[in-house]
């Protein structure tokens, strides 16, 4: 019967959801009692879940799963009433059982069977988990005899049991029966389960709620019907709160998909002999159903790899001064309208050299790019695919997904992940992600006349630059526009040069743009010019010294003005209304000057003069008209710019104009159009159009701002600022014969470059004049100790590093300037003395530290002179040693 | 001794439980098949379910559903499933009876014919 089968389907999925979060209570349960956690309900819980399953898998006809339900049963029950004690094999029997039981119905999900795999081995040692704790009680066998199973087996005596069994039930009747009998009512009362296809089609209808109020609410907007005005605007409150409403239905703890990490976290380090416990917060952060389903995986990933890379063994962490369990902490949060979640273990932390190493065997970047990553930048170079710094493949974390899958499937979610961690404390990874993924703000934009939508989270602010500033901010960097946002570099994108696939040599630019602002002020100059001209030979005309045909006088597209709408103007600017004012006003003139000329012909002055004086009136207003264009095509130039975050950099979306914000549905695109990176989808606007929906990474990837291999990411701004202390803005040069060495650029006044004829000579001392001033001179080569020969500089003109201190300077001449770097720096100070402090390795190199003022006391002792430095050293110097 | 109450009216529940009371019967009551089936599997097995009391005619699991299911579990054998039916569904009881319902009540339930129905059934008074 059609019929039964759907409503033996609709059971079988009841059964899977029922178990599958009965399993993971099971789990839960049997854990607690593994830590000693456990209560008295404890094995009434874990009793009533196997206990549920074989009932419902019974009267479905699965006898397999049934009768592997039953032989754990009976164990449960005798360890329910007291006849067998709970052991460590016990429950790792049980482990194993659960596991066993979730197989078969993943397997009846999948496939609709029950499977052929094989239990016989672990039945066998639950029944000897009875059979041999359950001595004492002999009677043990026949007790399941008592709760009414195999009454029709042969050889059971069925009335024998029943008293027996019937002071059993009446002892434990009051205080155990009740409850779940009196429990069903009501929990049926206020819950009920919905099928998740249903909350789905719900949520999606909502959507199109939403897309009709907005429909609605813009057409009401136009009309004058107050009664319409209220009505809308109530059905506007209604579907805000309906939509929260649905939203709130489909939202999860986060803690549904947690549950599940006790038991992943105790499987994980006993299989790796480690000893980690597990802490959990914010287990009651809601999600959206699909973004759980979507960070199950990833996260089971991060926590598994944890375990197996973060966490040492007990031993090694006992070596290392810490407590020997390891700590491991997951922490959700809601913060700014997104979910939070950290990760964060206590173990060995990342090792940044091996990272970095790995990173150039494998090719993914050189050493330059490498020395010059910060550690932040190097961490995230994990989340590269085919990056695994694992020596060996585990069974845990090596299993063909690496963190690029980790860090791909939060993206594709619209989330991101970064990765925090110190050497010998710890690794935090924080995952941020969107509440929701269907209903989401937007901000509308225009570009090329189309609409456009970006999502509200990738947005950071909105610049409007007016014409002239545009002008003098954007700059061209190698070719690519470039705008000064409060001191850092913006790259610019012009949206529709990007979409229209205009190369970026041509977009934008400061020159480019200065040549269109000056065109069009060139283009209205001469239409203002032509204009008046033809006004003048009107006049004379009308004073007589000139001639002109009625059909001159008459015709707007023969004058120089008509012929500048029609050849310049309007192609240019049609779309501009005040231009379309221009050509109506420009016809009004042209009929007023064929009467002027016609009374002229007539030879009537006083008529001729009165239509005159109304087409100058006409004219006064085609100048108007000019002068509007002009001004609203100017005002078009004016840039906006939407300042966006991609992958966690910063760029600049240059539109056309800036509209509004609205909450958008989110529509997939067909599969025609997935291909094209720059759209994350489609949405319908409340005019009934079509708005395509930007996908800022895509976009940028797409125009070229961000490069589609993650090499490095931007330094955040926190993270620079905590950096601070321990970072060093290094100057690097050589002091001659190639060797390498650095100073802190706090101690640099400035860089100077003297022709070498300007050198003058006070006794023995070099010296030049510098800014009314003396400035000794010092060759760095000379006083500091390298194992290389030194030779004296004479490049020409000549570098030279001026050091001030207590208003008197100095001149260091070194033979060139490298860099500046900004580094952590440490310092080796076995190579110290004789004007060096000690040795680093910067970029790859060793490098020297000079110390200045040992230099200083030797070279030109005249500079100490009643100024003794306050210590050997200055406080910069200090600072990094 | 305890009973099961199945059927999609309130008021219908409420009067059958009302006549099973006084007849020393501990009622639970489920609205149709399907919460009856749960509220059997997921009782204690030290203290079954005696009887069942079920209509025909419920949303979701009907009343021959409900028996099907229910004699398919070994564990359930010994319930004593009574349907309660009307004078037109009496040819479709043939079939529950068939599944494995032990008896069938016509309504009007009347104290008098629950009484003799649950007599032939085995219960005291």
């Amino acid at each position: 019967m059609a019929n039964n089968d759907a409503l033996q389907q609709q059971l079988i999925k009841d059964l899977l959801v029922e178990s599958a979060e009965g399993l993971d209570r099971f789990d839960r349960e049997i854990l607690a009692i593994e830590k000693g956690e456990g209560t008295t309900e404890t094995p009434n819980i874990v009793f009533r879940v196997i206990h549920t399953i074989k009932g419902t898998s019974g009267c479905l006809g699965l006898n397999k799963i049934e009768s592997v339900a039953h032989v754990g049963e009976n164990l449960l029950s005798a360890w329910r009433d007291g006849k067998v004690e709970v052991s460590p094999e016990m429950t790792t029997a049980l482990f194993a059982y659960s596991d066993a039981l979730r197989e078969m119905l993943r397997c009846l999900e999948t496939t609709g069977a029950e499977g052929s795999a094989d239990y016989s081995d672990l039945l066998q040692q639950l029944q000897d988990l009875l059979d041999t704790t359950a001595t004492p009680a002999p009677e043990a066998p026949a007790a399941p005899a008592g709760f009414g199973l195999f009454e029709d087996e042969p050889g059971t005596n069925v009335p024998a049991p029943q008293p027996d069994a019937e002071p059993v039930a009446k002892t434990v009747a009051p205080a155990e029966s009740d409850s779940p009998a009196s429990k069903a009512p009501s929990a049926a009362a206020s819950a009920i389960r919905v099928d998740v296809g249903q909350l789905d089609k719900l949520m999606n209808l909502v959507g199109e709620l939403v897309l009709a109020r907005n429909q609605i609410v813009q057409y009401s907007g136009q009309a004058k019907d107050s009664a319409l005005i209220a009505a809308s605007q109530r059905l506007n409150i209604i579907t805000t709160e309906l939509q929260e409403s649905v939203m709130k239905t489909r939202m999860q703890p986060i803690g549904n998909i947690w549950s599940k990490f006790p038991r992943v976290v105790r499987d994980v380090a006993h299989e790796l002999g480690k000893d980690v416990q597990l802490v959990m917060e914010g287990q009651e952060t809601e999600l959206d159903r699909t973004i759980i389903e979507a960070i199950k995986d990833p996260l089971t990933h991060i926590v598994r790899n944890s375990i197996d890379h973060g966490i040492e063994k007990p031993e090694a962490r006992a070596a290392a001064g810490k407590k020997s369990q390891g700590n491991l902490v997951l922490r959700a949060f809601h913060e700014g309208g997104q979910v939070n979640i950290e990760i964060s273990d206590d173990g060995r932390g990342i090792d940044i050299g091996r990272i970095k190493q790995k990173a150039i065997e494998k090719g993914i970047a050189n050493h330059d790019q490498i020395s010059r990553m910060s550690d932040r930048e190097a961490f995230n170079l994990i989340f590269l695919p085919g990056f695994s710094t694992a020596e060996k493949v585990t069974n845990v974390s090596g299993r063909g997904v690496g963190m690029d899958v980790v860090k791909t499937n939060i993206e594709r979610i619209g989330g991101s992940v970064d990765i925090l961690s110190e050497n010998g404390k710890g690794t935090t990874l924080k995952i941020k992600i969107p509440l929701t993924l269907a209903i989401i703000p937007a901000l509308i934009v225009t570009s090329g006349g189309e609409r456009f939508a970006i999502p509200q989270v990738s947005l950071l602010e909105l610049v409007r630059l007016e014409a002239e500033q545009a002008r003098k901010g954007i700059e061209t960097v190698y070719g690519a526009p470039v705008y000064r946002l409060r001191g850092q570099l913006l790259p610019l994108v012009f949206l529709n040069q990007t979409l229209a696939g205009t190369s970026r040599e041509r977009a934008g630019g400061s020159g480019f743009m200065q040549q269109q602002a000056h065109d069009t002020g060139d283009l209205f100059l001469k239409a203002r010019e032509a204009h008046r001209n033809w006004l003048r030979k009107l006049r004379q005309v009308l004073e007589g010294t000139q001639t002109m045909t009625l059909e001159e006088a008459g015709s707007h597209t023969l004058c120089a003005l008509g012929k500048w709408i029609y050849a310049d103007g309007l192609k240019k600017f049609g779309a501009v209304p005040e231009m379309q004012a221009l050509e109506k006003v420009h016809q009004h003139f042209h009929d007023a000057v064929k009467e002027v000329v016609a009374q002229k012909i007539s030879e009537n002055p006083v008529k001729a003069e009165a239509a005159f004086k109304r087409a100058t009136n006409i004219s006064r207003d085609v100048f108007n008209c000019l002068t509007n264009a002009e001004k609203r095509i100017v005002e078009n130039q004016n840039i906006n710019i939407i300042v966006l975050q991609a992958d966690g950099r910063q760029f600049g979306l240059v539109v056309d104009g800036i509209n509004d914000t609205e909450e958008i549905v989110v529509k997939p695109l067909g599969k025609q159009l997935k291909a094209i990176t720059c759209f994350a989808g489609a949405t319908i606007m409340g005019d009934g159009k079509v708005a395509l929906i930007l996908d800022v990474l895509g976009l940028a990837q797409h125009a070229k701002v961000i490069s589609e291999v993650r090499d490095h990411a931007l330094l955040d701004k926190e993270e620079s600022a905590t950096r601070i202390d321990n970072r060093q803005t290094l100057l690097l040069f050589d002091a001659g014969a190639g060797s390498r060495m650095a100073l802190p650029l706090s101690l640099v006044a400035r860089l100077e470059e003297f022709p070498r004829a300007k050198v003058e000579n006070s006794g023995t001392q070099e010296v030049v004049q510098y800014r009314g001033q003396i400035l000794p001179l010092i060759q760095v080569s000379k006083y500091v100790t390298t194992t290389r020969p030194s030779e004296p500089i004479c490049s020409d003109p000549m570098q030279v590093v001026v050091y001030s201190e207590q208003g008197r300077s100095v001149g260091l001449v070194v033979s060139k300037i490298n860099d500046i770097v900004q580094e952590t720096v440490t310092v080796k100070r076995e190579a110290a003395g004789n004007g060096i402090l000690g040795s680093a390795v910067i970029q790859n190199k060793v490098t020297d530290l000079v110390d200045i003022p040992a230099i200083i006391r030797v070279a030109a002792p005249a500079f100490y002179e009643n100024h003794s430095p306050a210590a050997d050293s200055t406080p910069e110097m200090q600072a990094i040693l | 001794m305890k009973m099961l109450i199945v059927d999609d009216s309130k008021a219908m529940r409420t009067f059958l439980s009302s006549l099973a009371q006084p007849m020393h019967f501990a009622v639970t009551e489920a609205a149709d098949g399907r919460d009856a089936l749960d509220t059997m599997i997921k009782n204690d097995p030290r203290e079954p379910y005696n009887i069942a009391l079920v209509d025909w005619d419920m949303p979701r699991m009907n009343g021959l559903e409900f028996v099907q299911h229910i004699r398919r579990n070994r564990d359930f054998n010994e319930v004593k499933i009574l349907m309660v039916t009307t004078s037109n569904s009496i040819e479709r009881i043939s079939q529950a009876l068939e599944a494995g319902a032990n008896d069938f009540l016509m309504k009007p339930v009347t104290k008098d014919n629950l009484a003799e129905k649950l007599q032939i059934l085995g219960f005291e008074e």
